[in-house]
């Protein structure tokens, strides 16, 4: 057996072949040189796994590991200790009740953030968000919770405000009144948030357009493929043509939406529309009766008219 | 109209006011009490601190004849009342652009002073922040702009600043924004008859400005409410600018006030809309 030779760079090699690389034997714990079988490192601590852990398993403890998966947003990274659940009788004092309550105090100064987190992740559970997106909501509420200007906000708002952004940095916007259905913010107070994160993080977001919300709205009103590519389409030559000039994109949107499933045979109301959007019906029916007379330019070339343009509703 | 801030000097009694007190409303949620005069017609909002927040006067001396009267009326109600740190805050005003803005490609341009949201707002809100002028503008699709700035100087400035930058979004205004701007000089056409006669009072004064604004103030499609009647609508700028720019335009002519009426004006718009090189 060969001493462990450390050369000027303290790495362990063969003291006669000092560029050969060198291989591990897990078995017997040691480093052998490649090139004349010298055997340079022993008793090298084995760095796998102590347990085995199989697939079908169905305890949720992995025994491998300890403690949850690190959070890099927390600062300290997760790694302070935690007094546990006391086992056997001499946890518990003469009462019955158990010695060392306290449990909680783990990180006084991330308390808010974690639970801020915990708010993100269930707003975004309720409609349906990608995990990529809370990751970025996470990322924003922990950049503007340093900061100073929305200090004095309620950190919900705060939450929402991000969740909000999120989406439309990842390019799929949620409308206000969308995040505000999951939220207990109100409209205006999200807005406000919205605008002070902005600046704090000296970020801006791109506009809205009629396309994002598209694809949310046609499928929760059940219209086929091929409508949904009609009202995109209307939508999109409504703007370029620029006849609904100060209308907010949504209630564009809404009102192709309109029109293409009043020409097709799946017929929808404003009202039902109106529901799915979050705009009054009113409003879609202010921004029809701006794209009425321009029907027949609106609408895609090879679509299949089963109530034919002067016959669509007139309102 | 002109926002204004002062103090009473002492602590005052919300509830009492709330109670003893005529033409006011108690907010409890956000804990202030708003107090409306009739002449001059403005609206103060009260605190219990004692500072008070005045607006709505259509004129700085106005203002202060308001904050005073606020003031005395408090004072009639028991308060040790005084009047300190008379301030005026804000100012504001409106102008009209004669044709509509292209708000979206605005916004997208000027994306470091300008936020644009669809669903918060319908108009741009563009922060000028240099340090002079220090004013924030609304800017609308129909061609309208709001000015807030510290003083009607601020105002001026803010909006010879905004006109070249505005003037290259401009867009052709349809046939149904036309039909609403009829509509509106309509209902105003009552106060047309006694806009004249401010018109030539202002001229007695003999300040410029005021004079052509205000008989400008006929003719600008603006979004009239009784308030602007008085108010300085600045469209003076925008007419210097147009003769120096843009003197092969045929709009140009158009806009010397004395001579034109309000509806020629709409029938040459709309005439000149086959016209338009844009």
């Amino acid at each position: 057996m060969a001493s462990t030779s450390r050369l000027d760079n303290n790495k362990v090699c063969c003291y006669a072949h000092p560029e050969s690389p060198l291989i591990e034997d897990y078995r017997a714990g040691d480093m052998i040189c490649s090139e004349c079988g010298l055997v340079v490192g022993d008793r090298v601590i084995d760095v796998g796994s102590e347990w085995r852990t199989f697939s079908n398993e169905k305890s949720g403890v992995d025994p491998s590991r300890v403690g949850g998966p690190e959070n890099p947003l927390l600062s300290g990274g997760d790694l302070s200790t935690i007094i546990g659940p006391g086992t056997g009788s001499a946890s518990f004092d003469a009462f019955g009740a158990p010695k060392y309550q306290n449990r909680r105090t783990m990180s006084s100064s991330d308390r808010s953030l974690i639970s801020a987190f915990k708010e993100i992740s269930s707003m975004a559970d309720r409609i349906n968000l990608p995990k990529t997106i809370v990751d970025r909501a996470n990322n924003l509420f922990k950049q503007v919770h340093d900061g100073k200007n929305l200090k004095g906000r309620s950190n919900d708002a705060k939450a929402s405000a991000c969740l909000y952004i999120a989406c439309r940095q990842e390019g799929v916007p949620r409308t206000f009144k969308e995040i505000c259905a999951v939220s207990k913010i109100s409209k205006k107070e999200i807005g406000r948030c919205f605008k002070l994160t902005l600046k704090a993080l000296e970020t801006s977001v791109d506009l809205i357009t009629t396309a994002d919300f598209m694809c949310r709205f046609c499928a929760n009103l059940d219209l086929p493929n091929m409508v949904q590519r009609a009202a995109t389409h209307i939508a999109k030559k409504a703007v370029e043509m620029d006849i609904v000039p100060g209308r907010s994109p949504i209630s564009v949107a809404a009102a192709a939406i309109y029109m293409a499933s009043q020409a097709s045979e799946h017929k929808r109301s404003q009202k039902e529309i109106g529901d799915i959007a979050g705009v009054a019906d009113v409003t879609i029916r202010q921004s029809y009766k701006l794209m009425y007379p321009h029907a027949a330019k609106l609408f895609p070339e090879h679509f299949e008219f089963t109530t034919p343009i002067d016959q669509l509703p007139q309102m | 109209m002109w926002y204004a801030r002062f103090s009473v000097g002492c602590h005052l009694k919300l509830r009492d006011i709330a109670l003893q007190g005529s033409n006011v409303e108690y907010r409890r949620e956000n804990g202030m009490v708003t107090m409306k005069l009739r002449h001059p017609y403005t609206t103060a909002s009260i605190w219990s601190s004692g500072r008070i927040t005045c607006t709505g006067a259509t004129s700085e001396s106005m203002a202060k004849v308001a904050a005073r009267r606020y003031a005395r009326c408090l004072g009639k109600l028991g308060f040790p009342t005084r009047f300190l740190n008379f301030r005026i805050v804000n100012v504001l005003g409106t102008c009209s652009m004669p044709w509509a803005i292209k708000i979206v490609n605005f916004s997208e341009r000027h994306r470091e002073n300008a936020s644009y949201e669809p669903e918060l707002h319908p108009g741009v809100t563009y922060k000028m922040r240099d340090p002079d002028p220090k004013a924030t503008l609304k800017i609308f699709s129909t061609g309208s702009v709001t000015v807030t700035a510290a003083s009607v100087n601020h105002v001026e400035s803010a909006i010879q600043h905004i006109y070249p930058l505005v003037f290259d979004f401009r867009k052709q205004r349809s046939a149904e924004e036309l039909q609403h701007l009829r509509q509106k000089q309509r209902l105003q056409g009552g106060a047309s008859a006694a806009t004249s006669s401010v018109a030539s009072q202002a001229a007695h004064l003999g300040n410029p400005l005021k004079t052509a604004a205000l008989a400008n103030a006929r003719m600008v499609g603006a979004k009239v409410t009784t308030s602007t009647r008085n108010s300085i609508i600045v469209q003076q700028p925008q007419r210097i600018h147009m003769q120096q720019q843009h003197q092969q335009e045929q709009q140009q002519q158009q806009f010397s006030p004395s001579e034109f009426d309000v509806d020629d004006l709409i029938e040459e718009e709309e005439n000149n809309e086959l016209d338009m090189p844009f």
